[in-house]
């Protein structure tokens, strides 16, 4: 269920990738630019980002026959959490762009236990640019998240939305703050009555490179 | 606006469409969410924490591995003491108390190192103390008879060991019955004292000697000569004895856990039991036991079981006969850990929910070649049923019913070696003895206790 889930979701994300690079146009190679945040089609960057996750809540989906907690919105039981990120950004459009996105995090539960997750997500955003120096992107992130837990692994379907805040510094550097929703819903467990969504806000700090 | 314009004539200059090879990666990323997916345990991580409770931490230093938990009585006890050995210590607390206090080693005018082996009577502990000095190892053999809160008293058996430039020998300690005999499984090795493995290459064999319970002094060997240990068949060490209190003791031997066939079933004087074989198979075993089933309105038949430590079809059988002689194979079991030791909750409250009264088989890691295989705490096996072949090794934690669920699965215990479980006094509560994981306990007297951290 989960496989066909995610191949579902993320095949037609990579057809889009190739077929909207296919009929990209060569542009003029000399076209001024304007603006210190003037992006064009074919524009890369490369960001790294550190920050924090908040879990928000959990919600069982099933009543589970060994907890007195029935289904519902409950609290996740986790601390708060490090996160990082790596990502690697293509602009498909002057304010639209595409990347790839690896992070990780980790968090401990209320006995101490550590929880590992490692999200490696496709995202999409769209760059306003209200100011010449301002960049607000709205992010839309879709891909697996990998969790650990004491013996425990699983690979669930990662939704996250967020925006950005961005400074540029010039027309290779900007900085800024970033922040997503996380959406997991974990729906492959052995026994069905330990299907859950789980919900986080993760805030970080970027550093965004463009070449 | 210069600088920016040659910055953006630059760039746009080299730029590229993307990424070339574009079907192959989607492919190799179809494969690796795939190889991800098939690696799932699928236990629900987040409803899991959702659900769990707080476990004390305890006052045992983290990361402590432990002996069973001894209880002794007797005359010379005018206090109650727990007892049990970590490392070069012996741990004990009072009866009634929580706070357990680390003792150190002196006995016979020696401050010994650690603790190579260590078995409780009914009134003393029996301890085989090891001590390096440059060159020179050596195991001494002492009975802790008495302890006043702060000193302990030991009675020296008279009985050591002294590694020879060539030669040294290692000591194995049982009791099956704390009223019954001390066995003493002397591991004979070449070379020069390097390891207390006695699965290393220079183990040559091995020789069992039997003492009385209340014996002060050393003992005699069970038979004057022992064939299936002591190298003139095969190089076995004893892995395991059982008592059933009726005559029949069992002795399992081995020449290594891993090893194939290298098992044996022998009497108490270290002799073949019939042709040695447990269900037709040599099979290395461990953690022999005597189960009475004994609970109310319920009388036994007992029945001896014995873990196998390698695999036979993938898994590692545990097998259980009433006689010591016709052996059955039960169902379940795995092969993702080993098990190595049982223990009797049948007649207790908590071995006896959902109309089950239960046995406890504690778990125990182990390295497969190269890869290193986690334990799982214990496993359940349900002992009321009289026909053997109808027991199954419940591994599935989910559907256990000693204790409570939710507690068991997010407690490090679910997931530790059990090294031993005991019931001291055959009282009420159960401790389960941890490698890297310290202590537990619960209360057996009540329904679906908590496991808490010693």
């Amino acid at each position: 269920m989960l496989k066909s889930l995610l191949i579902v979701t993320l095949f037609p994300l990579f057809i889009g990738i190739v077929n909207a690079q296919e009929n990209i146009p060569e542009k003029n190679p000399f076209v001024p630019q304007n603006t210190v945040n003037q992006r064009y089609q074919g524009d890369q960057s490369f960001s790294i980002s550190a920050g924090i996750i908040i879990p928000l809540f959990t919600v069982l989906l099933h009543d589970i026959d060994i907890s007195e907690k029935g289904a519902g919105g409950t609290k996740s039981q986790l601390t708060l959490g490090g996160i990082g990120y790596l990502t690697y950004n293509f602009y498909l459009f002057p304010n639209i762009k595409l990347g790839l996105q690896l992070g990780g995090t980790f968090k401990w539960d209320v006995n101490r236990n550590l929880l590992y997750m490692v999200p490696l997500v496709l995202r999409g955003a769209y760059e306003f640019r209200p100011l010449g120096r301002m960049t607000i992107p709205l992010y839309l992130g879709l891909g697996i998240d990998m969790v650990s837990w004491k013996e425990e692994f699983e690979v669930d379907f990662l939704l996250k939305p967020g925006f950005g805040v961005y400074f540029d510094w010039n027309v290779e550097w900007s900085f800024g703050v970033d922040f997503y929703y996380w959406f997991v819903p974990q729906l492959a467990s052995k026994d069905k009555q330990y299907n859950s969504i789980v919900n986080f806000l993760d805030i970080t700090l970027a550093a965004e490179y463009h070449f | 606006m210069e600088k920016i314009a040659e910055r953006s004539n630059k760039t746009l200059g080299c730029r590229r469409p993307g990424l070339r090879n574009r079907p192959g990666v989607l492919i190799l990323y179809a494969l690796m969410v795939n190889l991800l997916l098939i690696r799932c345990t699928g236990a629900g991580i987040y409803s899991t924490i959702a659900i769990s409770t707080k476990i004390d931490e305890g006052k045992l230093p983290k990361g402590l591995s432990a002996s069973p938990v001894f209880y002794v009585s007797g005359t010379r006890w005018t206090e109650r003491y727990f007892f049990f050995v970590s490392g070069p210590n012996i741990w004990t607390k009072h009866a009634s108390g929580e706070r357990w206090n680390a003792m150190g080693l002196n006995a016979g005018g020696i401050e010994w190192d650690g603790v190579q082996s260590a078995v409780a009577t009914e009134d003393r502990i029996i301890l085989a103390l090891y001590s390096v000095r440059g060159n020179t190892y050596k195991v001494g053999l002492f009975a802790l008879t008495s302890f006043d809160g702060s000193r302990a008293t030991y009675d020296d058996f008279g009985k050591s060991w002294t590694s020879q430039s060539k030669s040294f020998q290692t000591v194995r300690l049982f009791c099956p019955r704390p009223t019954g005999d001390i066995y003493v499984n002397i591991l004979n090795h070449s070379g020069s004292y390097s390891s207390l493995d006695a699965e290393d290459n220079s183990f040559t064999g091995s020789t069992l000697y039997k003492l009385a319970n209340g014996s002060s002094s050393w003992g005699s060997m069970t038979a004057a000569s022992q064939p299936e240990l002591n190298g003139t068949n095969k190089a076995r060490y004893v892995s395991g004895i059982a008592d059933n209190g009726s005559g029949t003791v069992l002795v399992t031997a081995t020449t290594g856990e891993l090893a194939k066939d290298g098992g044996y079933l022998l009497n108490e004087n270290g002799l073949a039991r019939g042709n040695g074989s447990i269900d037709g198979s040599y099979i290395p075993t461990a953690g022999i036991t005597w189960i009475d089933r004994k609970w109310e309105g319920h009388n036994g038949p007992g029945v001896f079981i014995a873990a196998a430590t390698s695999l036979k079809d993938y898994v590692h059988p545990v097998f259980a006969s009433k006689d010591g002689s016709t052996w059955h194979r039960l169902q379940g079991a795995t092969g993702r850990y080993q098990t190595r030791n049982f223990i009797d909750v049948s007649d207790k409250t908590a071995g006896m929910s959902n109309s089950k009264h239960l046995i406890l088989a504690g778990t125990s890691s182990y390295i497969d070649g190269s890869t290193y295989r986690n334990a799982a705490g214990y496993n359940e096996i349900d002992v009321t049923n009289e026909d053997l072949t109808k027991w199954f090794v419940n591994t599935n934690r989910n559907s256990y019913s000693l204790a409570n669920l939710v507690n068991y699965n997010v407690s490090n215990l679910s997931e530790s070696t059990v090294v031993g479980m005991s019931i001291p006094g055959n009282g009420s509560v159960l401790y389960a003895s941890t490698r890297n994981n310290g202590v537990w306990q619960l209360n057996l007297d009540e329904e679906r206790p908590l496991w808490t951290r010693e």
